[in-house]
């Protein structure tokens, strides 16, 4: 995964506080994974609500990684608000960032496990995570 | 006669005896008298002395140099007191002595830190903050250069159970979280610049033999780190790569890499790592024993790693030496345990339950199960670890399943058949860290049951997973 971590360190620097991981397929192992989680940390207090410049800016992150293909695999980045909780086994309301068609979109979702998944018995095993 | 009145209201500048009279400033003294003058607007009596500072005939102190004033929250015995302290430099030795005054009780600790020589040229110099006295000779002759780090260390290192467990658990009188396997509570003087390990001692071994470090690797001594590895197939290491480790300092203050000197070879590997630290002969460390790598203020360390000729480093694992991970610590011997920790043993997947009526064939698109059995040959190696079996080749797939351990079990995995044909299934075992320790494949026919595949299946994995 030094790929992603090489993408990761061009704008590092430029936002501070954010935490980066690889979760999904990829953090679990599998063999065969079909693309590339990315799950972003922001460093906001989760209690207030997010602002136009802090969205403005998870914007600009997030676009780092829009079209982006790594050993033919697309990446698939989202800012979540409550990642650290997910770590630690949240399974409830989460807003979930991504951006598309040149913009940053809201989620919403229950756990971060979507129903596919949760029907392979993903959401029965410890969410994955490895930090870059 | 007209009066020109001057009002004198502030004296935070403190006493000036250097300055010329006619120079003092308005908030200055000259002259000051059991009096202080620290808080703003107050002058205040200097209140209840301290014994004397007794007659230290064997000590000398260069005019101008070497005498310091700082307060801590803990006294002396590391107890939470507020106790004031003078830092002055012995003239004869280098050191410095401390005497410190705790509710009027004054004493002194001789040789608190040395600050490099016996010369009679050493000039103290002094700093503090955060609770951290730092000493320096300003004269840079009689030591080496290193400024001096002095302050309470108070850690409980290597926890190897939750640490909501308080209380005296090596028996010694003080209370402590959870059960560190050393415990360090100590004023510590050190040398106060973040040195790399190997500058404190430590060697390094990066052993690729696809077992626990043995005796011969772990040595009897301390200051030693050892980085295992295991190779599995089909896994993105590929190359030759490096490994290098840092030590993170109280504060979260990142020290010099030290680069072990074996490299790993990999081609489309997936590795494993364990690391070890070494505590001599002994599975208990005593204490305010010697921090086994050299420096009471090191609380963590993290391991990188690169391929051979790049210059970036990626982070491969932090590890934290209070807390541990999940599981906490564990004591190691490296005389017994070297296969703990690795499964020695197989896994193994059925044919799945036929669907038809009778149970004659395995139907499209149809739910079973499918059995899976674990055969362990010594479950010990991995007694308190748990996994998941991962299953592949049918409808929905990847499939997971959790297992409470790694003892001899089977499971009885929900499934559905994909389309009719020859179907190729397989299990792997996982750990909790999803290592694959072991895997077993298999095949199987599928008959046409007459059922049209779902539609919220493709014949591929869920690409949005």
């Amino acid at each position: 995964m030094t790929l992603v971590a090489n993408i990761v360190e061009n704008f590092r620097h430029l936002y501070n506080g954010y935490r980066y991981f690889i979760t999904g397929s990829v953090a679990r192992n599998e063999e065969s994974p079909h693309d590339i989680d990315i799950n972003i940390l922001p460093p906001t207090d989760l209690n207030v609500l997010y602002s136009v410049a802090e969205l403005s800016e998870w914007g600009d992150i997030l676009k780092n990684f829009d079209d982006v293909f790594i050993n033919g695999l697309r990446v698939d980045a989202q800012i979540i608000p409550l990642l650290s909780e997910v770590m630690h086994g949240y399974r409830g309301e989460l807003n979930r960032y991504i951006y598309r068609e040149g913009e940053i979109k809201k989620l919403t979702s229950y756990g971060i496990t979507n129903e596919k998944a949760k029907s392979r018995g993903v959401d029965n095993v410890p969410f994955a995570y490895m930090e870059i | 006669m007209p009066k020109r009145v001057h009002k004198f209201a502030r004296f935070e500048g403190g006493l000036n005896e250097n300055s010329d009279p006619r120079d003092v400033a308005d908030n200055e003294l000259t002259k000051s008298d059991n009096i202080v003058v620290d808080e703003l607007g107050k002058l205040r009596l200097i209140g209840q002395d301290g014994s004397d500072i007794f007659t230290r005939t064997s000590a000398s102190i260069l005019p101008g140099y070497g005498v310091f004033t700082y307060s801590t929250d803990r006294d002396s015995a590391g107890d939470l007191n507020r106790t004031d302290w003078i830092a002055m430099v012995n003239e004869g030795d280098g050191n410095v002595d401390l005497r410190h005054t705790t509710a009027s009780t004054s004493a002194f600790v001789y040789d608190a830190i040395d600050l490099g020589g016996d010369a009679s040229s050493v000039q103290g110099s002094f700093y503090f903050a955060d609770g951290i006295l730092r000493a320096s000779d300003g004269n840079h002759t009689a030591n080496t250069g290193n400024t001096k780090w002095y302050g309470y260390v108070d850690k409980s290192l290597f926890q190897t159970t939750n640490e909501d467990t308080s209380g005296d658990l090596d028996g010694d009188g003080d209370s402590q979280a959870g059960t560190p396997a050393h415990y360090i509570s100590e004023w510590t003087s050190v040398d106060s610049s973040l040195k790399k390990l190997s500058e404190l001692g430590v060697s390094f071994d990066l052993d690729g033999v696809g077992t626990g470090p043995n005796s011969g690797t772990v040595g009897s001594s301390i200051k030693k780190i050892i980085v295992s590895y295991w190779k599995y197939e089909k896994g993105d290491w590929s190359g030759v790569y490096q490994i290098g480790v840092t030590p993170v300092y109280i504060g979260g203050q990142e020290g010099p890499m030290d680069i072990f000197t074996e490299t790993i070879n990999a081609a489309e590997e997936k590795i494993s790592f364990q690391f070890f630290l070494t505590t001599g002969t002994s599975a208990t460390i005593s204490k305010n024993a010697s921090h086994i790598l050299g420096d009471n203020r090191i609380i963590g360390l993290n391991f990188w790693f690169r391929p051979f000729g790049d210059e970036d480093w990626h982070l491969l694992s932090d590890v934290d030496l209070l807390t541990g991970g999940k599981h906490h610590w564990k004591v190691y011997n490296s005389g017994t345990d070297t296969v703990y920790g690795i499964f020695y043993g197989t896994v193994a997947i059925a044919e799945p339950v036929k669907t038809s009526t009778p149970s004659t064939d395995h139907w499209s698109y149809t739910e079973t199960t499918v059995t899976v059995t674990v055969d362990n040959d010594n479950s010990q190696y991995l007694a308190g670890r748990s996994g998941f079996v991962r299953v592949h080749g049918f409808l929905a797939s990847p499939v997971y399943f959790p297992i409470p351990d790694f003892e001899d079990d089977t499971y009885s995995v929900p499934v559905t058949n994909k389309g009719e044909g020859i179907r190729e299934i397989k299990v792997e075992l996982l750990d909790e860290q999803f290592s694959i320790l072991k895997e077993g494949t298999r095949e199987y026919e599928v008959q046409d049951s007459g059922k049209a595949q779902p539609e919220d299946y493709s014949d591929v994995n869920d690409p949005r997973s």
